[in-house]
């Protein structure tokens, strides 16, 4: 069980120095010259020329590669080409806001997945069944931007009961978030229902059932454990989408995260910063997609198997 | 001599017999059958914007801005005057032709990848598969905006965008589906033939595994559609003033308050379009499956 999750982790390293190396040489074959754009356009010759040396930027490609990987070991992630300040800062700063979207989105989208889930499972042909599919449709088919943009429409353009635009308060938080709870929604509720649909149908249901136990019991106790498991992992698969979709979420509600950060960045052509973004994104998938793994084998004895047998 | 001609012939007659039972399998589902219909008339009507629009799509036309749909403008004309619904039609090569053409290069390349790392194993196949995993842990959007980044804002950009992570996609899906069929009897026999691996590969592998790359592509296509748009809405695809769809959702996002029809009316067609190629990777799905037709 240990070696397989600490050869997990080396095989999650390796994909990460692959991430970094992909983005790395990706962003060195743009045009321009950061020193100059750091320094500004009216420096001095030499002075841009320091800077160069400074970043050790005059430096052949491949020690650039290790250099940079060494200061990530030390959590430095270059200098923001726009502001001359540290590229971490900058993401922390940005971090909290994404986070909070994220956990907030992603709770709604579990609480609401899996009651309609659980509804739409005990009774398939009934409103909850069809609801499913309707949020199945939304979350694979909208565009996430169209999505915020008719929540904006009806909730703060028609009705006037929550702000459209800005950060701070629990009102602004609402209407991002349910944007890219519905995202979501759809997968884990059809997920839940098809899980639900499996179970009714097992022994240990049946038995439960005659054994006259109450239907919370049942439902709580041989329905709903068993749904938990794929629960988890379409939490872990659809962590990208998340994050796919708060880049278009932060931008049109004007949320300070790091899907904003990153279009910003693109915009003011700070790659150093852009870089940073992705290397974060990665390691927060890479742990994401981790933690799953190893919560999996902890909910259901499955995978123990699994384990055993690699 | 004979016997391989009639071979040949039973053969034959077995493929049209599959046509023919897939066929009616896929017709069965209505809803399927709707989502081609809609996703052909709006491939046509694309095809039709790339000479003709009932109006010039970009000339402003100050005095008629912002109408709401009317006989002479059906979906009315957005803040310059622009008749919109001249504006999806010519737009539609755009938001749709990109994709297509965008899915269908990942798509080839991605499956010759596959297909070569699912028949020679070894070290080219591990290579493909760890290079596959690293474009697969982050998200599509966050790849294309990445490229758009490095490569600008513009057409083939855009393309490359989307083409790009498209490629690892389909290396896998390819790679894991050609180790299902790489020990079958037929493979073996081919082999044995000596035939040579590439003809093994299109000829005995690719055709047995194909149904898999076509229901992919359905879905990837409603995927493609998403990320053009979805760059093009954030300012990183087309730019403005070319009519693609997400450029025009993006364009006209401020007059949602006292306009809202510009910006839903090409947001609603972007979204009717990718439910249809769902739907109907759905329907192809069932109706291409070996094992559900075999019940049929």
């Amino acid at each position: 069980m240990l070696e397989a999750v600490v050869n997990r982790m080396l095989q999650a390293i390796i994909t990460f120095i692959g991430v970094i190396l992909l983005v790395f040489f990706l962003i060195r074959v743009l045009p321009g010259d950061p020193a100059r754009l750091i320094a500004g356009f009216e420096a001095r010759p030499e002075d841009v020329q320091n800077l160069r040396h400074l970043l050790g930027l005059d430096k052949p490609l491949p020690l650039q590669f290790v250099d940079y990987m060494l200061s990530l070991l030390k959590l430095n992630l270059g200098i923001s080409y726009k502001t001359g300040g540290p590229v971490l800062n900058e993401i922390l700063a940005r971090l909290p806001y994404t986070a909070e979207l994220a956990v907030v989105a992603e709770a709604i989208a579990v609480f609401a997945g899996v009651s309609l889930g659980i509804i739409a499972g005990l009774k398939p042909r009934s409103f909850a069944g069809y609801l499913v599919s309707i949020f199945g449709i939304i979350g694979s088919s909208f565009p996430s931007f169209l999505i915020a943009l008719l929540l904006i429409w009806v909730f703060a353009v028609q009705l006037h009961v929550l702000p459209a635009f800005g950060a701070g308060s629990i009102q602004q938080l609402i209407l991002p978030a349910i944007t890219l709870a519905l995202l979501l929604t759809g997968n884990i509720a059809r997920l839940v229902k098809s899980s639900v649909i499996e179970s009714l149908s097992t022994n240990h249901v049946t038995t439960a059932m005659a054994k006259g136990l109450s239907d919370e019991k049942i439902i709580f106790r041989h329905i709903l454990r068993p749904a938990l498991s794929p629960v988890i992992t379409i939490i872990g698969i659809q962590f990208g989408s998340l994050m796919g979709g708060a880049v278009i979420t932060e931008t049109i509600f004007g949320w300070p995260g790091i899907g904003r950060l990153m279009v910003d960045s693109i915009f003011s052509r700070d790659f150093m910063l852009l870089q940073g973004i992705i290397v974060v994104f990665a390691v927060i998938f890479l742990v994401v997609m981790i933690s799953v793994e190893i919560l999996q084998t902890i909910i259901d004895p499955r995978y123990k198997e699994v384990y055993k047998m690699k | 001599m004979i016997r391989k001609e009639t071979l040949l012939k039973e053969m034959n007659e077995h493929r049209k017999t599959i046509r023919v039972a897939t066929w009616k399998a896929f017709k069965r589902n209505k809803i399927s059958l709707l989502s081609l219909i809609v996703i052909l008339s709006v491939s046509a009507l694309s095809t039709v914007g790339i000479v003709y629009s009932p109006y010039n799509p970009y000339q402003p036309n100050f005095s008629g801005a912002l109408m709401p749909p009317s006989l002479a403008h059906p979906l009315g004309t957005d803040w310059l005057g622009r008749d919109i619904l001249s504006r999806l039609i010519a737009g539609g090569k755009y938001t749709l032709g990109l994709a297509f053409v965008a899915i269908l290069i990942g798509a080839t390349i991605g499956t010759f990848l596959g297909l070569a790392s699912g028949y020679y194993l070894g070290l080219v196949g591990t290579i493909i598969q760890r290079v596959s995993e690293i474009f697969l842990i982050l998200p599509t959007l966050i790849i294309a905006a990445l490229f758009a980044a490095v490569l600008g804002t513009g057409l083939l950009s855009t393309l490359l965008a989307i083409a790009i992570p498209t490629i690892p996609v389909y290396a896998k899906l390819v790679h894991s589906a050609a180790l299902r069929v790489r020990n079958e009897d037929y493979v073996e026999a081919a082999r044995l033939l000596k035939k040579s691996g590439p003809y093994i590969m299109f000829n005995h592998i690719l055709p047995n595994i194909l149904h898999v790359v076509i229901v992919q592509t359905t879905y990837y296509m409603g995927t493609g559609i998403l990320t053009v748009s979805a760059l093009g809405f954030l300012g990183l695809g087309v730019p403005s003033p070319t009519p693609e769809w997400g450029t025009m959702v993006g364009d006209a996002k401020d007059y949602i308050f006292s306009y809202p029809f510009v910006v839903f009316i090409p947001g609603i067609l972007i979204a009717v379009v990718v439910v249809a190629f769902n739907i109907l990777g759905d329907g192809l799905r069932e109706a291409l499956d070996p094992k559900l037709r075999r019940l049929l």
